[in-house]
């Protein structure tokens, strides 16, 4: 029998179970602008040749130390008032615009063109239209399955260039900052539309007044299984008629932020700059970012039973000296074993996994065992 | 791997072991059985006189360090819990290799190795590699298997309870061996597929028995046959695992007279089964794999003939009893 293998009974030996694991990811804005070099260029961002997207990591990402954590891009329909030949990067930004809208929100059936993003949960009500949009793809490393619903949380300045994070002279004191959130929403499910690219929130303006209506509280939505928040430009917009200065514009049109010069709005931004410097300014606008992600953790629990006739002898070569069992002096006494490992066997005798106990259990006739050994998927 | 942290709670450290992931990648992992192990736990630490009693018998045991699981197969269980029916059983065989018997029996000499010689290989005098090694200046005729012949030259093999408390007899045999199912029918011979090609075990006809005349001495009568059914180790790299007979030994204790059957037998007490066992050396090992795997044109004897040698270990396990030995083999072929 060499080593005495037991059967699993599928049925009552073997069950599997579902759980959902949580982690906190914060990210503070003087990760995502500020820490690694001077604004615009700094370490942990990398822009590309064909400047589609901006990638933010979390260290110079010329480090291997270096973990990839969101893409930053930004487009407009091309029914979009900023549509036009004489924006940068114009068909670039409609096609980055598409791409995202038939990914996540597919064709409207009626067109058969791309659906338009809304900030609200009904995509065909042709309300709340978001025809210019910033997209954060966050990482699956940080991500992993899924954003967690009603976690969300996107803090962004509206004060001025410089000064993005203060009131300045153009905002009321104390609302300098923007607070994003998907307030709504539940884990259970509720205040959640679902499209082809998954569940979504809708992220309201979590500082507007109590009063303040859905329609002018709402400036994006978050996908949570997808991992992207396309986000309204309406967000920095101040309440009236004031225009924030959403970058400073000498060098918009070359693709650069920096700098002084005349104030440019989000929107004007959005149609003047190349993809990456109003990738540059949005970053600039971060002030904090966080969320739970999800892992969703599937167990097959094994239950391997020791009974009292069972695994009382080991085959160990301390286990007898001269032929005799050490640990017996006469037969009556009861044979004992201690028990430090479980294999797993499939059907051919190969061991597919092991589990280790962190101490060893004394097994003999009088006593009866049953280890759990859980397997995550 | 680190070491478990045994401050707290008792808990289980589980993870797939390489051949668990390569099984999952191929959408056939599936778990039917369990078994237990016990490999760092060394039973000579039990101490059945403890001064403070019998309840600190096992202490020491319960305090070893258990390491973190290994995701090689071949590190996991090595030896492994057994299930008996009986609870009285207080001994267990052993198995040894038989140092005792004359003529045609192989075993370690002084080297501690196993010479396999690779007859299809001359000297300079047209002398094969067997010859030269069986003279007695160089490893002697105890020490040299022969590959693949069938008639002569074999490890004897044998299990049973080694200990002089009991007298080898017929009537033992059943009470401590037979009748609780302790004798290994068959043996699992693990080698290195590089070196070796196959086993040859002793057929089932063979006989390890009283001398008819005296029953003072031994007879002997073996032959080998290739071994069926040989299967890549699920354990080793490399290695091959094939099955052998083991038969039921029937030299017992004189019905009369003093036992100097103790004098042919490395087990003391009542046998079990024994086996023989010979190896046929892989007909394409070449030059390159003695460089690779071992040493070429050595002077072993300090006599002016020259050998390559590959070290090998095979494994021998009797697949009732668990019980392990390991052979040190040294496959070899003279250069000049």
């Amino acid at each position: 029998m060499a080593i005495s293998y037991e059967p699993l009974n599928q049925n009552t030996d073997v069950t599997t179970t579902r759980t959902l694991l949580h982690e906190v990811i914060p990210l503070t804005g003087t990760i995502i602008s500020g820490t690694y070099g001077t604004y615009p260029s700094e370490e942990n961002i990398k822009n590309y040749t064909h400047g589609m997207f901006q990638s933010v990591y979390d260290y110079p990402y010329l480090s291997s130390s270096a973990n990839h954590i969101f893409d930053i891009t930004l487009g407009y329909d091309e029914t979009s008032v900023l549509s036009g030949t004489v924006a940068t990067q114009n068909s670039k930004k409609i096609n980055l615009y598409n791409q995202f809208s038939q990914v996540l929100l597919g064709y409207d059936p009626a067109t058969q063109k791309v659906e338009i993003f809304e900030s609200d949960l009904d995509i065909t009500d042709d309300d709340r239209q978001m025809k210019q949009c910033f997209f954060i793809s966050f990482a699956r490393l940080l991500t992993k399955d899924q954003i967690k619903k009603g976690s969300f949380t996107l803090e962004l300045g509206k004060g001025d260039w410089l000064t993005p994070f203060s009131s300045g002279s153009k905002l009321p004191a104390g609302t300098a900052r923007i607070i994003l959130q998907d307030l709504r929403a539940n884990v259970d499910g509720t205040q959640v539309a679902s499209s082809i690219g998954g569940d979504y929130g809708v992220l309201y303006d979590a500082t507007a007044s109590a009063n303040a209506s859905d329609n002018t509280s709402s400036h994006g939505v978050v996908f949570y299984q997808a991992g992207i928040v396309a986000l309204s430009s309406s967000a920095f917009q101040a309440s009236g008629s004031n225009i924030l200065d959403f970058a400073s514009g000498s060098n918009t049109q070359t693709g650069s932020t920096a700098g002084t010069g005349p104030a440019y709005t989000a929107d004007k931004t959005m149609s003047s700059a190349s993809i990456s410097g109003t990738c540059d300014a949005l970053r600039h606008r971060i002030y904090n970012l966080s969320y739970n992600n999800s892992t969703e953790i599937n167990s097959t629990i094994y239950f391997c039973r020791m009974p009292t006739t069972k695994f009382n002898y080991s085959s160990n070569p301390t286990y007898t000296s001269g032929s005799k069992i050490v640990v017996k002096q006469i037969p009556a006494e009861m044979p004992i074993t201690f028990v430090t490992t479980i294999g797993l066997y499939n059907v051919n005798n190969e061991l597919l996994a092991t589990a280790k106990l962190s101490e060893p259990l004394r097994k003999d006739p009088g006593t009866e065992l049953t280890l759990r050994v859980r397997l995550d998927y | 791997m680190a070491f478990l942290d045994n401050s707290g709670d008792i808990i289980l450290d589980a993870v797939l072991t390489d051949v668990g992931r390569k099984r999952m990648a191929q959408g056939n992992f599936k778990i039917t059985k369990y078994a237990m192990g016990d490999d760092e736990i060394d039973y000579g630490t039990y101490n059945v006189s403890h001064p403070s009693g019998s309840a600190y018998a096992d202490l020491e045991i319960l305090q070893t360090p258990i390491l973190e699981a290994f995701t090689q197969v071949n590190a996991t269980i090595n030896y492994g819990l057994v299930s008996y029916s009986r609870n009285d059983l207080l001994y267990l065989p052993t198995i040894a290799i038989n140092t005792k018997m004359t003529d045609d029996v192989v075993f370690a000499g002084d080297q501690n190795v196993i010479y396999l010689a690779d007859d299809s290989k001359y000297d300079t005098d047209n002398v094969i590699t067997g010859d030269l090694l069986m003279a007695s200046t160089r490893a002697g005729p105890s020490t040299v298997l022969r590959t693949t012949q069938t008639s002569t030259r074999y490890i004897l093999v044998e299990t049973g309870i080694n200990t002089s408390d009991i007298p080898p007899t017929s009537a033992n045999q059943g009470t401590y061996i037979l009748n609780v199912g302790l004798h290994d029918r068959q043996y699992m011979v693990g080698f290195d597929s590089r070196f070796i090609a196959g086993v040859l075990g002793a057929s089932s006809n063979s006989t390890f028995t009283n001398d008819s005349t005296s029953q003072q001495g031994a007879v002997l009568s073996v032959s080998l046959q290739t071994s069926r059914g040989a299967q890549a180790a699920r354990s080793i790299s490399n290695f091959t695992e094939s099955p052998v007979n083991g038969v039921v030994s029937t030299l017992y204790k004189p019905s009369s007279g003093p036992d100097n059957t103790g004098n042919k037998s490395n087990i003391a007490g009542p046998r079990g089964t024994f086996t023989a066992l010979n190896f046929a050396i892989h007909p394409g090992l070449g030059d390159a794999d003695y460089t690779r795997y071992g040493k070429t044109s050595q002077n072993i004897f300090a006599d002016g003939k020259n050998f390559d040698y590959i070290d090998t270990i095979v494994y021998v396990k009797g697949l009732t009893t668990n019980v392990t030995i390991q052979i040190p083999i040294r496959v070899t072929r003279v250069t000049s």
